[in-house]
């Protein structure tokens, strides 16, 4: 089925966004920056398997980066970007009928929007280089072709990732760097957005994006042993390569599963092992 | 088929009273947990790592504790009937005897709670019931056996606590009919009309549940009839890639493993559509062999895993 990973991302978004959005029942404890974690920790899990579980456009452009796709994937990945900020509007819009306005990222610290741009862009590089550890980076051979993962390396993957975020938001706070605490283009232009307020919406592209390039390029300066090629053939390094992408759309799974050498027993089961006439014979065929 | 056998039963009922004992026990937590002010943040928290840890320790059973959950199970074909109903029946007997065996244990009775908006509460409830049911069957049931991870607790307590957290203010955030019933058991001898929004808490979660099942079926990529007890399952699984073929798997409901029951090839209309004439014709052919009208559980779904159909060695 075409587009399940774009649609896994809308649905991821619109629950992370969601959660964001509404005002908290605890406004003075952590209980904002722990439900934000929690839920994007959650939702890791829950779509881990069909897509590459970013829901955060900055976390997709720099996985691409690392996995040097951007240029050859660039429709997949702009395609995955437009649900999530889809999904991302979709669930402002619900916040802001549901309670009449929605909770949007704002600098408020003493160091006004410089210190934010600056701690957004330095917390989103942190998220981005944990994202490329415990998402794209394989390192056990065995490990790999026991798990069928779509370059899932870690089972604890999704607590990294929001512990990431629980700690970046409480980070944030006012009398810290006062940015907010959002890392993530498309929950704060769709909250900016619904709430009309516009005069520093920059903040909360720039910093993530360019947060996004520094983490990424900071790990793979760090991991330059570790090529990476979707052929799965590895091209020098200790390490094996990673055949697969994190943004694997899902008619890319058999392409991917092949080059992993994982057998194919699958839908075919062992009735028809030859596909019919007509059936596309490349896995790019079917995509979109 | 047949007649059941002693281990189907013995199974079931294990299931049935894992389901009462789990639910008194979320519920129990929730009575107690639940501050008498508006800012109920122990609540939040007690409830997501009171259910973490009771789905790591009924794993074995397959825990729901949550009508809207078990709905969905019976929806993906992974309960006959009979069980849905036996299971909620244990769900709602042992929510309402923690409640008020809760309530009972309090310093302070807690306040009777009625959303200050319908609509609102409706959608909210809908909208994390759905999630909920979503994050179950995505990481509880169905790819645990295709995509090992341990973190399923983690991710369901999470996203209860997540949502509990953000819409308690709006509906009270119980994302499950048992917990509403049993907050309602507890209050009831404060306020007699307790139960006059109960509709919304049985009506909301079944609504979202039903709503993620169809996209749970749609997106997951893992076959999503594991088990049945006292009836076996059907999946029908149509490829990702080549829409024009539908493999249809009898899963036997003692061993879990899945057979190869028919192969529809050359279906001339791609995608979903091809299911339902393969469906329909599997449904005809059970009725003729068995004369059993019951658990028809197709599944739409992406290649299921070697291993769960029985075909890894």
């Amino acid at each position: 089925m075409p587009f399940i990973a774009p649609i896994s991302e809308f649905v991821g978004t619109f629950f992370l966004t969601l959660v964001a959005s509404l005002k908290s029942s605890d406004p003075t404890g952590p209980t904002k920056a722990l439900s934000v974690g929690f839920i994007l920790c959650s939702m890791v899990y829950t779509f881990d398997h069909v897509c590459g579980a970013d829901f955060n456009p900055a976390v997709t452009l720099g996985v691409a980066l690392r996995m040097g796709r951007l240029f050859k994937d660039l429709a997949k990945i702009l395609t995955i970007i437009l649900f999530q900020f889809g999904g991302a509007f979709a669930a402002s819009t619900v916040a802001f009928l549901l309670q009449g306005y929605v909770e949007f990222p704002a600098p408020t610290g003493a160091t006004g929007q410089v210190g934010a741009v600056f701690f957004e862009g330095i917390w989103t590089a942190f998220l981005v280089y944990v994202v490329c550890a415990v998402m794209t980076d394989i390192t056990d051979k065995e490990q790999r072709s026991t798990s069928a993962r779509f370059g899932h390396s870690r089972s604890y993957h999704g607590l990294a990732i929001g512990f990431v975020v629980i700690a970046g938001i409480l980070c944030s706070a006012k009398s810290g760097a006062g940015s907010g605490g959002c890392f993530n283009p498309a929950v704060g232009i769709s909250t900016i957005a619904i709430s009309n307020k516009w005069q520093n919406f920059w903040i909360y592209l720039a910093g993530p994006f360019a947060g996004a390039v520094a983490g990424a390029s900071f790990f793979t300066l760090l991991h330059l042993d570790r090529s990476i090629s979707l052929d799965g053939s590895s091209d020098g390094g200790g390490a094996e390569s990673v055949p697969i992408s994190q943004y694997t759309f899902i008619d890319d799974y058999k392409a991917s599963k092949l080059a992993m050498g994982v057998p194919q027993g699958g839908a075919y089961g062992s009735i028809a092992l030859s596909p019919p006439k007509g059936a596309p014979t490349s896995p790019k065929q079917a995509f979109l | 088929m047949g007649g059941l056998c002693s281990k189907q039963i013995s199974q079931g009922a294990q299931r049935i009273l894992a389901e009462g004992v789990g639910s008194f026990i979320l519920c129990f937590a929730i009575l107690l947990s639940s501050e008498t002010d508006a800012t109920n943040a122990p609540t939040f928290y007690a409830a997501g790592f009171t259910l973490a840890s009771l789905a790591y320790g009924l794993e074995h059973i397959g825990g729901h504790f949550n009508p809207a959950v078990s709905l969905g199970a019976f929806l993906q074909g992974q309960m006959s009937v009979l069980m849905l109903l036996a299971v909620i029946l244990s769900q709602t007997v042992g929510g309402s005897l923690g409640g008020v065996l809760g309530n009972v244990l309090r310093a302070t009775p807690i306040p009777s709670y009625n959303p200050p908006d319908l609509g609102k509460a409706f959608v909210v409830e809908a909208i994390f019931s759905g999630g909920l049911v979503l994050v179950s069957q995505s990481v509880g049931l169905f790819k645990n056996s295709q995509n090992p991870n341990s973190f399923f607790g983690v991710s369901l307590g999470f996203f209860l606590s997540a949502g509990v957290s953000s819409v308690s203010v709006i509906s009270g955030g119980a994302f499950n009919p048992i917990v509403g019933m049993a907050v309602d058991f507890a209050t009831l001898p404060q306020d007699p009309k307790t139960f006059q929004d109960l509709w919304l808490y049985f009506l909301a979660p079944f609504t979202g549940s039903i709503v993620a099942s169809i996209f749970s079926r749609a997106v997951s990529g893992t076959t999503l009839c594991t088990s049945s007890h006292f009836s076996p399952c059907f999946c029908s699984t149509i490829h990702p890639l080549n829409s024009h073929t539908t493999t249809t798997y009898l899963t036997d409901t003692l061993t879990h493993r899945c057979t190869p029951w028919s192969t529809t090839s050359g279906q001339s209309r791609p995608g979903f559509a091809g299911a339902a004439p393969a469906a329909a014709g599997m449904r005809r052919r059970l009725r003729r062999r068995t004369g059993s009208l019951w658990m028809m559980g197709e599944c739409l779904s992406l290649p299921p895993s070697a291993s769960l159909l029985g075909h890894s060695s």
